[in-house]
């Protein structure tokens, strides 16, 4: 066995004991949870006949190890089982709602992560340059900012003032359904653009900082001393640096697409954006058990997922980095 | 990371987790056990079924028990009241802001209040299972079937209600209570309820903090005429959807936005979703509703006949058809009753749970007799309210082809199909619902779509309320504070419309338990809240101060005008009351119970209820 597939090996058994771990920790945290999860849907009028079956039915009356052993069994098979309260299965409520909150993340992350990278390095190769100064404060305040607030500002200003954009949504009353309908239609670009915006107001700050920090770094390596001594023109010096520190980046990304899956549900509220977070966040608060237990599982699954790539990729891309 | 996972997991995480599933485990094995000490008993034993065979309340809970228990002991010599928890829904932050006032002024009566706020979900749980301290705060939430007197009254007072949070008792209110579920007549009803709200306000119950707040709505004028203000629901609600059939287009569109927080849990009408319940019943039709003054009119039924006590004749409007063409026959009538006699025990079942038998008197003229078990005044108010007409050729054998058992509350309804004003379209999820009108419906709606949008934030609904993208902000949810509809008020195309409530905020003492049983502490407890407060500060002037203690307000067809008035904000008098029925004051100010020989404490404690009434609840232990 090379060592790349030790490492592999080793890696993903790590991440396995470490996914039982998380879905032991979620499935204490429920039980540790006040209140009853029949409470928000049982009406006060029921009958206790009503009640009582209500509880057989989503097993909440057998012993804890029976329910703790039936969770993980589910939970690896990802059967996460049918929503208390929505009489849908809770992969089919979780697969629409990842795909929203994917549809407004994942152009917000390929912005940030390209204009990031490119302000960054620019701003890091041109220490000192009036383009540095003005793109390191612009970055910290805006990283400052919590993006709620600068959605609230954006909306009151573009939406509720002006009027130019859309007040929220996905797409408008009536609008294209189904993920290519949605896509391919001006409707959902334009009710992407404010969120998207505010979501790369706060994101690009990152890879801006990163990529400063890193470039700065580079800079004074000597290979660049060579690469300006054999005559290069100095775009072509640009690109040799930025290539090379772009490795923290792909560390930051991987972190950062975890992160962003998760970190939502205030943009999604104030958007009324329908999105995982904020199903999350209702499911929370209406104790619907299996739907905030999976929402919780996916979301580490993907941070997990998303560090296990970055791990392997950093040795693929770095030829420094060796597994013996 | 590799060397961390040879040396296995880290210590501390470890730790940690294993203190949480052992607290888990605590928490939900073993029950400590019960009936080792003295046993509940009750001053009335018609009241055991209640208190000891209510599934898992009450007496076979152990935490009610945990709660219960310290508090039917009598106090020792010199012994304080007890801290005075009340629970606060997180969102509710009204009724928090009101609490930090009283609860200061409590404190110069040498009163303690924990005020505590909890999550939605916790809030109603702590309330279901009758663990919520000692004062159940509620605001009253209107919905056709709750202009019935007996909604509040029964549900919230009656002795024998499991939704009598403050475990009162009174044997002479809740044989008003029995009276009025069984006279059809409603004058003599009027008078029977009368009655009770006179007892359950000499008694000291429950206490009426503000009577409000207010209706105030803002809505897109410039584009709607004809609106309809339905006393207690305002314009824009869902459950009471006049102006969603009869508002008139002011331009060339017919399509009418409403704004809402949420939307639908599931499209499933006997699952009880809250939302279900009233845009259900735009879908379904219903049999009777109310009007603009809150009067029941035929809706579905086109008239209905009583022939005795408890039998009625209803006759089914002519002409009507479901959504998918087929005829609205008495056969639908008929299995809808019968379905959810068999199968339904939620909401439905609130009424239906009275009803006996139904049969077809006259299936070409749409005649189907009900009888109830029992004489039932609540006919006409609640059950033909509540009610709707479910179509038999989709439901009849739906349960068997879904596999969902003998629980309808399972069923996927995708697309409801009912006979209602509005036909089910197009519905996103958690995003947005179209209601198509039905045209050929009897009371067609104007306009030709009705859409539901989901806005979860207060500054949305608002906000796009000011750039025209909604045009009602659906009022159930959601009302307007005076300074948000005066930042409204500039608007051209906006108006500001206040319809007459009958809302209400109180708080309901757990009578059965000490210290409220003694109707002296209550008197003076009453005088301790200043409800101008509430109705001038944190209502913005918005509100009414109550000027009694009933859930049937001011404006309410049931109110009896002639109760007494509510004691008003006096922290002098109500210390006099203490110090002259016994109580004193501890060096920090905390006020003591009377002293355990005080006979008459003794005696008030054990009647619970004012002199004259008799006390049929928990009795003192020991």
């Amino acid at each position: 066995m090379t060592g790349f597939a030790r490492y592999f090996v080793r890696r993903l058994a790590l991440m396995v004991f470490v996914v039982w771990a998380i879905l032991t920790i979620i499935f204490v945290l429920f039980q540790l949870l006040p209140g009853d999860p029949t409470a928000i849907f049982i009406d006060a009028n029921f009958s206790v006949e009503m009640i009582e079956r209500q509880r057989e039915l989503w097993g909440l009356n057998d012993p804890i190890g029976v329910q703790y052993l039936r969770y993980l069994k589910n939970m690896a098979l990802f059967d996460f089982g049918d929503s208390f309260f929505q009489n849908e299965p809770v992969a089919a409520i979780l697969f629409e709602r990842t795909i929203n909150t994917a549809l407004m993340v994942v152009p917000a992350l390929i912005i940030s992560v390209v204009l990031g990278t490119i302000i960054g390095a620019v701003a890091g190769w041109r220490r000192g340059s009036r383009f540095e100064k003005v793109t390191v404060t612009t970055a910290l305040l805006l990283h400052s900012a919590p993006s709620f607030f600068v959605g609230i500002i954006a909306l009151m200003v573009f939406s509720y003032e002006l009027g130019w954009l859309p007040a929220g949504g996905m797409v408008s009353l009536g609008g294209p359904e189904g993920f290519w309908e949605t896509i391919s239609s001006a409707d959902y670009w334009q009710h992407l653009l404010l969120p998207c915006l505010v979501l790369v107001s706060r994101e690009i700050t990152g890879p801006i900082l990163l990529l400063r920090g890193s470039m700065l770094d580079v800079k004074g390596s000597d290979f660049i001393d060579i690469l300006r001594a054999k005559g290069l023109p100095e775009r072509s010096i640009v690109a040799h640096a930025a290539r090379n520190a772009l490795l923290p980046l792909v560390t930051y990304i991987a972190v950062m697409t975890g992160l962003l899956f998760q970190g939502q549900v205030l943009l999604e509220i104030i958007f009324a954006w329908p999105g995982l977070g904020r199903e999350m966040v209702t499911a929370l608060g209406d104790l619907d058990y299996p739907v905030a237990q999976a929402a919780l599982y996916l979301m580490a699954l993907v941070i997990l997922a998303m560090n296990f790539i970055a791990d392997l990729t950093y040795g693929v891309i770095d030829p420094r980095v060796t597994y013996d | 990371m590799a060397r961390k996972f040879k040396n296995g997991i880290d210590r501390r995480a470890a730790l940690l987790l294993g203190a949480g599933a052992a607290a888990a485990v605590t928490k939900l094995g073993a029950a400590p056990a019960l009936g080792a000490e003295a046993p509940f008993t009750l001053a009335d034993p018609r009241y055991d079924e209640l208190y000891k065979r209510s599934g898992p309340y009450f007496t076979n809970d152990p935490e009610w028990v945990r709660w219960t228990r310290p508090r039917l002991t009598w106090p020792k010599a010199g012994e304080k009241v007890p801290e005075l928890t009340v629970y606060i829904a997180n969102i509710q932050s009204a009724w928090l802001d009101a609490w930090r006032k009283w609860a200061a002024d409590g404190a110069k009566l040498g009163l303690k209040y924990n005020v505590q706020q909890v999550s939605q979900a916790r809030w109603l749980d702590l309330i279901i299972s009758h663990k919520h301290g000692d004062i159940e705060v509620h605001s009253a939430i209107l919905r056709p079937e709750r202009v019935d007197p007996a909604e509040w009254l029964v549900s919230r007072a009656n002795g024998f209600d499991r939704r009598n949070y403050g475990e009162w008792a009174n044997a002479q209110y809740d044989a008003l209570m029995d009276a009025q579920a069984r006279e059809s007549d409603p004058a003599k009803r009027l008078k029977l309820v009368q009655d009770a709200q006179a007892v359950l306000a000499d008694d000291l119950y429950i206490a009426q903090y503000g009577w409000g707040p207010s209706i105030i709505e803002a809505y897109n004028s410039a584009a709607w005429d004809g609106v309809v203000q339905t006393r207690g629901f305002g314009v824009g609600s869902l459950n009471a959807f006049h102006t969603f059939i009869r508002a008139r287009p002011k331009t060339a569109r017919k399509k009418m936005v409403v704004g809402n927080f949420t939307l639908l849990e599931n499209t499933n009408i006997v699952a009880n979703g809250n939302n279900m319940r009233s845009i259900g019943c735009m879908v379904y039709d219903r049999l009777a509703y109310i009007d603009a003054n809150l009067k029941t009119i035929p809706w579905a039924a086109e008239s209905w006949t009583q022939v005795d006590a408890r039998t009625w004749d209803i006759k089914l409007r002519p002409g009507m058809s479901f959504h998918d063409g087929k005829p609205v026959t008495v056969e639908d009538l008929k299995f809808t009753f019968d379905y959810m006699m068999k199968w339904e025990r939620g909401n439905f079942w609130t009424t239906n749970q009275f009803l006996e038998s139904t049969a077809i008197r006259d299936a070409r003229g749409g005649i189907l007799r009900v009888v109830f078990k029992q004489p039932y005044a609540q006919f006409e108010s609640y059950f033909l309210q509540l009610n709707v007409i479910l179509p038999k050729h989709i439901w009849q054998n739906i349960m068997a082809e879904q596999g969902v058992g003998d629980d309808p509350r399972r069923l996927r309804i995708d697309r409801p199909i009912g006979s209602g004003p509005f036909k089910f379209g197009r519905y996103r999820k958690d995003a947005e619902l179209q209601l198509i009108a039905d045209k050929n419906h009897f009371s067609k709606p104007s306009i030709d779509e009705l859409w539901v949008v989901v806005t979860p934030t207060i500054d949305g609904l608002l906000g796009r309320l000011q750039s025209g993208e909604i045009d009602f902000i659906e009022s159930s949810e959601m009302r307007l504070t005076p300074s948000q509809a005066k930042q409204l008020e500039g608007l051209k195309h906006i108006s500001i419309v206040r319809t007459p409530d009958l809302n209400w905020l109180h708080g309901v003492p757990r009578i059965s338990n000490m210290p409220w049983r003694d109707y002296e502490f209550r008197r003076a407890w009453h005088h301790s809240f200043d409800r101008e407060f509430l109705s001038k500060v944190v209502w913005e002037g918005a509100g009414r101060p109550p000027k009694s203690n009933t859930f049937l307000v001011e404006g309410n067809p049931w109110n009896n005008p002639n109760l007494p008035p509510v004691p008003p904000f006096d922290l002098t008098r109500a210390r006099d009351i203490l110090k002259a029925a016994g109580y004193s004051w501890a060096a920090d100010g905390r006020l003591v119970y009377p002293p355990p020989t005080d006979a008459n404490f003794r005696r008030r404690v054990e009647q619970v209820t004012k002199t004259g009434y008799k006390w049929a609840g928990l009795k003192m232990l020991g």
